[in-house]
């Protein structure tokens, strides 16, 4: 199986805004670790580019949806500094194919974090700062239609993101109980809890931390985790505009072009 | 339309454990405003029986819920005292196929006026609890238009309430935690019940004044699901844990 021509077009779909079809429509084979190596060579992309990676997210950590796909596992992709929005920043949709929004608690690593038994409480204790995100999801395959390897393949369909300036610290917080109001064009979108991403966001974080250890890496001290969505995604089309309210941690806001 | 006959059609299904055919499905032009005459009648019912209301519960407070019935606005139903259980275990032998839902439960103090908004409700509310309400239609399948489930006093079963706290700053952003035997079941924050649990409460004391139902000082109000219900089994625990309101947790079982 080729990784590299895989990686071309999923390279060649980000570069010209185009959705493509399903990777495993042409390598029904594709194992989730394959589609890891194939993430790995579009990520080392962006960094040849000179655009480095400066954040983590995760993907499927809602137990809904794992079920729905049939997987028991959460997935990770890489964030970078072109898709880093600034608040106040308007979201470009013509620099994206389908763009989507979602609510997470978004963590600042102080200390590095690697190991194969990292835990949540371990993750809090290196977390420097907690604020409310907005992760823009930007599936490069046509309707967002795909299988659990097209999207680990696909960087978590990372697309731009945003981190709302309103730093908390953990300590003292039950990020479990914490609520989260996500409004779209001033009507409620939806509502939840921090434990809607993988029961804790900060095992959802502590998963990442073991996962991505044991494909030889680490989370490093200064880089974001968005931690995962707490509610469904919703499109963002030129004119919308989206907030997220963490209870205790502050609101964020995002409105497309 | 038999307002008298129709709400003893249901009291009996209920004391009986059975269901019975929608009404709208019987009557033609039933309106959601005959639906409310049907429940005061079955509310007198009750009444009569030594049952003493205690307060309202709301219904179709969720906007997705709405959109599903094609109804504009949520509705309400009677709490008597029969419904508030004293701890929180359920008896399935005595319901027909109850659900249980997340709420925000409030009891007003004095000073509530005829037209309360939100913010009105919250100066006037002495205390709020964390709630599992067990909701049980006494239609078939569980399946009912809006004025159905407004005769059938808004699917009312029965009340769980947890220890009373202090209002919280912004009950609109409180996170909502729902686990059935220890599993996440569903999250939810204080605005998925109307934007605001204490809107929903306002509405609910305009519809009662309106009704000519007097909401005196120590009323509860019941402010609507948070989540989607779960569904009772024998042996089954429910928990809510509502931040900076508090938990409440009821038991399951079948005599």
């Amino acid at each position: 199986m080729d990784l590299q021509a895989a990686a071309d077009r999923l390279w060649d779909a980000i570069g010209r805004r185009e959705a493509i079809t399903p990777l495993t429509a042409d390598l029904p084979e594709l194992t989730v670790d394959a589609a890891y190596e194939i993430q790995d060579v579009v990520v080392a992309r962006y960094e040849a580019a000179g655009d480095p990676v400066t954040a983590l997210k995760l993907g499927l950590t809602s137990r809904a949806k794992q079920t729905q796909m049939q997987v028991t596992e959460p997935l990770y992709g890489w964030l970078t500094a072109s898709m880093a929005l600034d608040v106040g920043e308007p979201l470009a949709t013509d620099t994206l194919i389908q763009p989507r929004a979602e609510p997470e608690i978004a963590f600042l690593l102080g200390r590095d974090l690697a190991g194969p038994a990292v835990t949540a409480a371990d993750v809090l204790a290196a977390t420097a700062a907690v604020a409310p995100a907005i992760d823009v999801l930007d599936s490069r395959f046509t309707g967002y239609r795909f299988t659990l390897p097209d999207v680990a393949a696909d960087n978590s369909s990372a697309g731009r993101y945003l981190v709302g300036a309103t730093l908390r610290d953990p300590a003292g917080l039950d990020l479990r109980t914490l609520g989260c109001v996500f409004r779209r064009n001033g009507v409620l979108a939806a509502t939840a809890a921090g434990a809607a991403s993988l029961d804790h966001p900060a095992a959802a974080v502590a998963w990442a931390a073991r996962k991505v250890s044991a494909r030889g890496g680490m989370l490093a001290a200064g880089m974001w985790v968005l931690s995962g969505a707490l509610t469904a995604a919703v499109p963002m089309q030129p004119g919308d505009h989206v907030t997220v309210e963490i209870d205790r941690l502050g609101s964020v806001g995002l409105r497309a072009t | 339309m038999n307002a008298a006959a129709l709400a003893a059609e249901l009291h009996e299904a209920r004391l009986q454990r059975r269901t019975v055919a929608r009404i709208t499905d019987r009557v033609e032009g039933f309106t959601a405003a005959d639906g409310y005459a049907v429940q005061r009648e079955g509310i007198a019912l009750r009444v009569a029986a030594g049952e003493r209301i205690v307060g309202a519960k709301l219904g179709f407070t969720s906007a997705a819920m709405r959109e599903a019935m094609g109804v504009a606005e949520p509705n309400y139903g009677i709490l008597t005292d029969a419904m508030v259980l004293p701890d929180g275990e359920v008896d399935l032998g005595e319901l027909i196929h109850p659900k249980a839902e997340p709420e925000i439960a409030f009891v007003l103090g004095s000073g509530l006026g005829p037209h309360p908004s939100a913010a009105g409700v919250l100066s006037a509310t002495d205390h709020v609890m964390a709630c599992l309400e067990v909701v049980d239609s006494r239609f078939d399948g569980f399946s009912f238009l809006a004025a159905d489930n407004i005769a059938d006093d808004s699917s009312a079963g029965l009340v769980v309430l947890g220890d009373p706290v202090d209002l919280p700053a912004d009950l609109r952003t409180v996170g909502v935690v729902l686990e059935v035997d220890g599993e996440l079941a569903a999250t939810a924050a204080g605005a998925a019940v109307l934007d605001h649990p204490a809107a929903a409460v306002a509405w609910a004391a305009r519809r009662l004044a309106a009704e000519g139902r007097a909401v005196e000082p120590g009323t509860l109000v019941i402010s609507g699901g948070l989540t989607r219900p779960v569904d009772l089994r024998p042996g089954m625990v429910v928990r809510c844990t509502i931040d900076r309101v508090g938990t409440v947790e009821l038991r399951t079982r079948e005599v």
